[in-house]
């Protein structure tokens, strides 16, 4: 059952978010007031919360791995999917669902353990790494302070 | 079936308490080398008194655990934690990093066998309750696995899965040039059962039920399904 707005939105570009995080969170709000077609994904319905009433995507309670659920949603005709709950090995199961399954164009997955990044190097499959960004990031950082 | 052909295999098994001690029992006393990776200190602790056993105690989702537990020396990993996303990653981790030779998975939700199968699983196993037999079955049987005779009529059936980067995923039946001795009788394809005919298309994924009067033609074939033919 996905809850939320029954309003077509005439853009049919659907992006999933699978994982309410904050992270998945924010990026649905955002979304959403672009008047994006959006719809966030997450086992837990409280999780939805931080989508604030400004949301005007759809929500699915689910898990985000389960094929049979992600069918019933049409994952199928997502344009992008981003995997971004908590925990690595379900982004990377997700993501390769989406990928292998549902053949989605654009997939992407968070993952905090840089070690399984080379899981997906050859899969089509986008990556983001908090650690590695933060690195760069600070690595920045250190060189501004040089020069100053 | 040879039972000997097992002993002195590397065997790694990550995650499952009741099972991996059972397992990790039955193993032993066939003469295999045995590594358990548990990431609960009471359970490791228990485990370590298996005689002869190699315990580590860690989360085997990290690729440094099972660098520690020598993993690229294994021949074999059963993976058996509480969560399908986890076993998934640590089977890839095992092949993609280690070139573990045989992976099997326990799963809990049997809709994604298919899709186990086809990222490189060896051998899905789901129902819990049956779990144990049939991983030992995996362990000793190996090639045969999953292959029934009948009494008088000498044939012998067995279920093969169609492994990723197999010669034969993406082409018709009537393309295979199979053997005379064997015909594929019917095609698992997620939940769907298909009764194949010369134009079907075979995906990776796919689990041919196959019959053959020649044992042997079955496990040349299963060679060509994309399974390691390490028994030989």
């Amino acid at each position: 059952m996905i809850f939320g707005s029954t309003k077509k939105n005439r853009s049919n570009e659907l992006t999933v978010i699978a994982g309410c995080s904050r992270l998945g969170a924010s990026i649905a709000l955002s979304l959403s007031s672009d008047y994006k077609d959006t719809l966030v994904i997450d086992k837990n319905p409280a999780a939805f919360r931080k989508l604030t009433s400004y949301y005007t995507g759809q929500t699915l309670r689910g898990n985000v791995t389960d094929i049979k659920r992600l069918e019933e949603a049409e994952i199928n005709k997502a344009s992008v999917f981003i995997a971004l709950t908590d925990d690595d090995d379900t982004n990377i199961t997700s993501a390769q669902i989406a990928k292998k399954v549902f053949n989605v164009p654009k997939v992407m997955a968070r993952i905090y353990d840089e070690d399984k990044k080379p899981l997906l190097d050859k899969s089509g499959i986008e990556t983001i790494c908090p650690s590695i960004l933060s690195e760069s990031l600070i690595t920045k950082f250190m060189e501004k302070k040089n020069e100053g | 079936m040879r039972v000997e052909k097992i002993a002195g295999l590397k065997i790694l098994i990550v995650g499952g308490y009741s099972k991996a001690r059972s397992l990790a029992l039955s193993l032993l006393e066939k003469g295999c080398r045995v590594t358990a990776i548990n990431r609960d200190r009471n359970d490791a602790e228990n485990l370590a008194e298996i005689k002869g056993l190699e315990v580590i105690l860690g989360d085997g989702t990290k690729k440094y655990v099972l660098e520690d537990a020598n993993c690229s020396d294994k021949d074999m990993a059963f993976i058996l934690t509480d969560s399908d996303e986890d076993n998934l990653i640590i089977s890839e981790m095992c092949k993609d990093f280690f070139g573990v030779t045989k992976t099997i998975c326990l799963l809990k939700d049997p809709s994604k066998t298919s899709f186990f199968y086809s990222m490189g699983v060896d051998r899905v196993v789901c129902p819990m309750n049956i779990v144990t037999t049939l991983m030992e079955e995996e362990a000793i049987f190996s090639e045969m696995s999953r292959m029934v005779s009948t009494d008088e009529g000498r044939i012998a059936m067995a279920e093969i899965p169609l492994l990723r980067g197999s010669e034969l995923v993406g082409k018709k039946l009537w393309e295979l040039n199979l053997n005379k001795d064997i015909i594929i009788g019917c095609i698992l394809r997620g939940d769907q059962n298909l009764i194949p005919r010369g134009d079907t298309t075979l995906k990776e994924g796919d689990v041919m039920i196959t019959i053959s009067s020649d044992r042997e033609k079955l496990v040349k074939f299963k060679t060509r399904a994309g399974h390691e033919a390490y028994q030989e």
